[in-house]
């Protein structure tokens, strides 16, 4: 677990000194603090859009930096001829790629307070309230980051950085909508496609349990089976995705 | 040196072809293509975004409006657009309070406004204003009073509704002469209605609904009616109405409540 | 004791596109004793990177036995090794000292301070302590790249190029370190082109082309057919003609020095110095350096 955590320490430091944090932190300001603009435009609609637009920023950085970084983590390593002196060492691949994914999570934990944090300035700037009630969308989008962190670790074993970024990026948006192949199943009269589509729906991460944006911006409640929905779902589809992707770790060469 | 000229030259092309170009294209057809995007397009390529695209569509939308209401008042995809919105956020309530009424009031297409509010009501059952909001195209764009008082009525059912909104329902429902409903309401409206006020509105227009059975009465009859019983027994009221704390009586085509001490 | 035995080691290189094959290693053997110092030569594409790379796992082999401290499985082995690469790069962010306490703690080693300063002395790095590896020159990424070979303890240390890059006191200094871990009971293994540094400090050498073994021994065994010429002196011989038939002689201060290149006539000439009446003052037999032996055997 040591070796793990130190892995998991330099991925982090990495991503911090390579100046995205403040890159990031940066335009999430400026966006941010934008959003002032939809005050006069939004037919008395401000708190709502603001609100619908700050979380949905905080999400959206998410998503670029878990893709951006994810999909560049391994083939940096291989490019740089880092990877050398790694894996010459007694590393195991589970290890190697477990701190990996937990050095890229820290840097989104950290990303998501940040902008948060942000986003409240902003909206007690302009809003003169700060809902507390947002706060449980976090909880949601930390385990959606888990499992997609997962995921683009998952296909950075196999695919090219740029491959990896794009497959992510559309698996993110079909993810979300994985309850229209449920539908499609019991539309379609063709039986073998209607299996296909079936294990499509079970195979493909079902995103759509982590967005309570509306929820939280309605103050709907939120039952605790979607809290423990979120938890249990990302942790253990994570964990076979990590598995996976150590074993194709483990048969890669460094030539 | 010729590369930055190069490059200033397609800058130059690029600001003329945004400007110039968009006008080659008519007008009806531009915006056609701006509004294309099918309900299922749109929801099923948000990603989870549905929140943040639905403002910016009612943004778009209010555009959309304020031009063409300084221009020709022609609004033909306004219920598309407010569609796309309550699809992608069925909670985004101005949608089918403010939304339906421009439909029916400037788009002049009171079904299709009523279509939207169906589905308002299908995702948010417990919301009085979108009832109301349906009892007020049909009392004022329909001109169909009775159907208006039945979402009055529905809407003051709801939790939260104001007690107003079940005085629209009484008061269009005596519109369209329905005496029945009319007393029925009135005698909600005094159940739910904790200021003595709205009691006493409630208890005068029951009343006044009384005096007017009788006057018909008379009118039909040529005769006046002597208490509320012979009136009910000849059918011109459906029943006798009681209130807790007081009665009704009728004495010489005169209402008289009677509060109980 | 062998901690390294490689038997028949194969590795072809295939391009998945082109479907071409390249052959890296084909059928290396080599052994090395525990506490050697071994050199391994060869040109460029001989193979020595690929034979470092499957004896650290970085790549496995397509066929062949290769057993290291007992474990056929060079992944088991790699606690106890330690590895330079050739032309070596690290994480530019972090610090000779960050460096170096990281890949420690992949040992499962947790350093102190005076420790990491310790082993940057070695090398002449305790000044840079807080310099960041991306303003690194590449002498000092190749000092730094050594520093964390042995970072870990490792009983054998292999080291790719380890003098690449270098000046010369700074070869001198990676040198005298190798000695120094052989001293404490370090196998080391090295791949070099600088041959004269290759002479002065191992105990064996191993010369690979084109992905098998040439040649292996001591240097002086390699080196042992190797006479260029037999340089002979002496003196109190009037009559020199008869030694004019076997090479050049040159007179200095009443000194004959005779020049053989046919180290076989060297009994002859004796005899005849003593014949003579003259007194032999010296043999030398002048051998090829390590470098045009080298440069022979590439050319059989």
């Amino acid at each position: 677990m040591n070796k793990i955590l130190i892995i998991a320490e330099n991925t982090f430091k990495e991503a911090i000194r390579d100046k995205i944090l403040l890159s990031i932190a940066i335009i999430g300001f400026l966006l941010l603090a934008s959003s002032r603009i939809f005050i006069p435009i939004s037919i008395g609609q401000a708190s709502k859009i603001i609100k619908d637009f700050g979380i949905s920023l905080v999400e959206i950085f998410g998503v670029l930096i878990v893709i951006f970084v994810g999909s560049r983590i391994f083939h940096q390593e291989i490019e740089r001829k880092t990877i050398f002196s790694i894996m010459s060492k007694p590393v195991s691949s589970l290890e190697f790629v477990t701190g990996k994914f937990l050095g890229l999570y820290y840097l989104i934990v950290v990303v998501q307070f940040l902008l948060f944090a942000i986003f409240f300035l902003f909206s007690k700037l302009y809003l003169r309230t700060i809902d507390i009630y947002l706060l449980n969308v976090l909880y949601f989008f930390l385990f959606e980051f888990l499992l997609l962190d997962a995921l683009v670790i998952f296909l950075s074993c196999f695919m090219s950085p740029l491959t990896s970024g794009i497959v992510s990026l559309l698996l993110f948006f079909i993810a979300h909508l994985t309850f229209y192949l449920r539908t499609l199943t019991q539309i379609l009269k063709v039986p073998v496609l209607a299996v296909m589509l079936n294990f499509l729906y079970y195979v493909l991460p079902n995103f759509s349990v982590f967005n309570i944006k509306a929820t939280v911006v309605y103050h709907l409640p939120i039952t605790i089976n979607s809290y423990l929905l979120a938890f249990s779902y990302s942790i253990l589809y994570s964990l076979i995705l990590i598995i996976f992707s150590s074993f194709l770790y483990s048969r890669k060469e460094f030539v | 040196m010729k590369r930055l000229l190069l490059v200033l030259v397609l800058i130059v092309l690029l600001a003329l072809t945004e400007k110039k170009g968009l006008k080659w294209i008519p007008k009806q057809e531009r915006e056609e293509l701006l509004y294309f995007p099918s309900n299922e397009f749109v929801k099923g390529t948000t990603g989870g975004f549905d929140l943040i695209l639905a403002d910016f569509m009612w943004i778009e939308t209010g555009s959309y409006f304020g031009k063409h209401h300084r221009s020709d008042k022609s609004y033909p995809y306004l219920y598309h657009m407010f569609d796309i919105i309550t699809d992608l956020d069925p909670k985004f309530i101005p949608v089918y309070t403010l939304g339906t009424i421009m439909i029916a009031t400037d788009a002049r297409e009171s079904d299709l406004a009523l279509k939207l509010l169906d589905k308002g009501m299908r995702d948010n059952p417990d919301l009085w204003q979108i009832p109301f909001t349906k009892g007020f195209i049909y009392y004022v764009h329909n001109r169909q009073p009775l159907k208006a008082s039945k979402w009055f009525l529905l809407a003051s059912y709801k939790k939260n509704a104001p007690e107003r909104v079940g005085k629209f329902a009484t008061w269009t429902l005596y519109k369209s002469k329905g005496v029945e409903v009319t007393l029925l309401l009135y005698l909600r409206l005094y159940e739910i209605s904790s200021s003595e006020i709205f009691r006493e509105k409630a208890i005068k227009g029951i009343a006044k609904v009384l005096l007017d059975q009788s006057k018909q009465f008379h009118e039909d009859k040529g005769y006046k009616v002597k208490s509320l019983f012979e009136l009910y027994k000849a059918g011109y009221l459906p029943f006798i109405p009681e209130i807790p704390g007081g009665s009704f009586r009728l004495e010489n085509e005169k209402v008289i409540f009677q509060q109980f001490q | 004791m062998k901690i390294l035995d490689i038997k028949s080691l194969v590795r072809i290189y295939r391009s998945p596109f082109l479907m071409k094959k390249s052959v890296g290693l084909d059928g290396l053997d080599m052994e090395i004793e525990k506490g050697e110092i071994y050199g391994l030569l060869g040109p460029n594409g001989a193979g020595k990177t690929t034979a470092l790379k499957i004896i650290t796992g970085l790549i496995r082999p397509t066929s062949g036995e290769i057993n290291i401290f007992g474990q056929s499985d060079p992944l088991r082995a790699r606690d106890r090794i330690g590895f330079l690469p050739e032309n070596p790069s690290f994480y530019p962010h972090l610090t000779g000292g960050e460096l170096l306490r990281f890949y420690a703690g992949l040992y499962s080693k947790n350093l102190s301070t005076d420790e990491i300063n310790e082993k940057l002395v070695m090398v002449g790095l305790d000044k840079d302590i807080n310099k960041r590896i991306g303003g690194y020159s590449k002498g000092m990424m190749q000092r730094i790249g050594v520093v964390q070979s042995i970072i870990g303890d490792p009983d054998f240390v292999i080291l790719d190029e380890p003098l690449s890059g270098l000046d010369p006191l700074g070869r001198r200094e990676i040198k005298d370190l190798i000695v120094e871990l052989n001293k404490k009971g370090k196998t080391v293994l090295f791949s070099s082109h600088i041959l004269s540094d290759v002479e002065a400090i191992c105990s064996r050498v191993g010369i690979i082309i084109n992905g098998k073994m040439k040649q292996v021994g001591t240097v002086r065994d390699i080196m042992k057919g190797d006479v260029r010429y037999v340089e002979i002196e002496f003196e109190g011989v009037k009559n020199l003609k008869s030694f004019g038939k076997y090479g050049d002689i040159k007179i200095k201060n009443g000194v004959n020095y005779l020049r053989v290149d046919d180290e076989k006539n060297k009994d002859k000439i004796i005899n005849e110095i003593i014949k003579n009446k003259g007194k032999l003052l010296s043999v030398v037999p002048v051998k090829n350096t390590l470098e045009e032996h080298f440069v022979r055997v590439i050319n059989e």
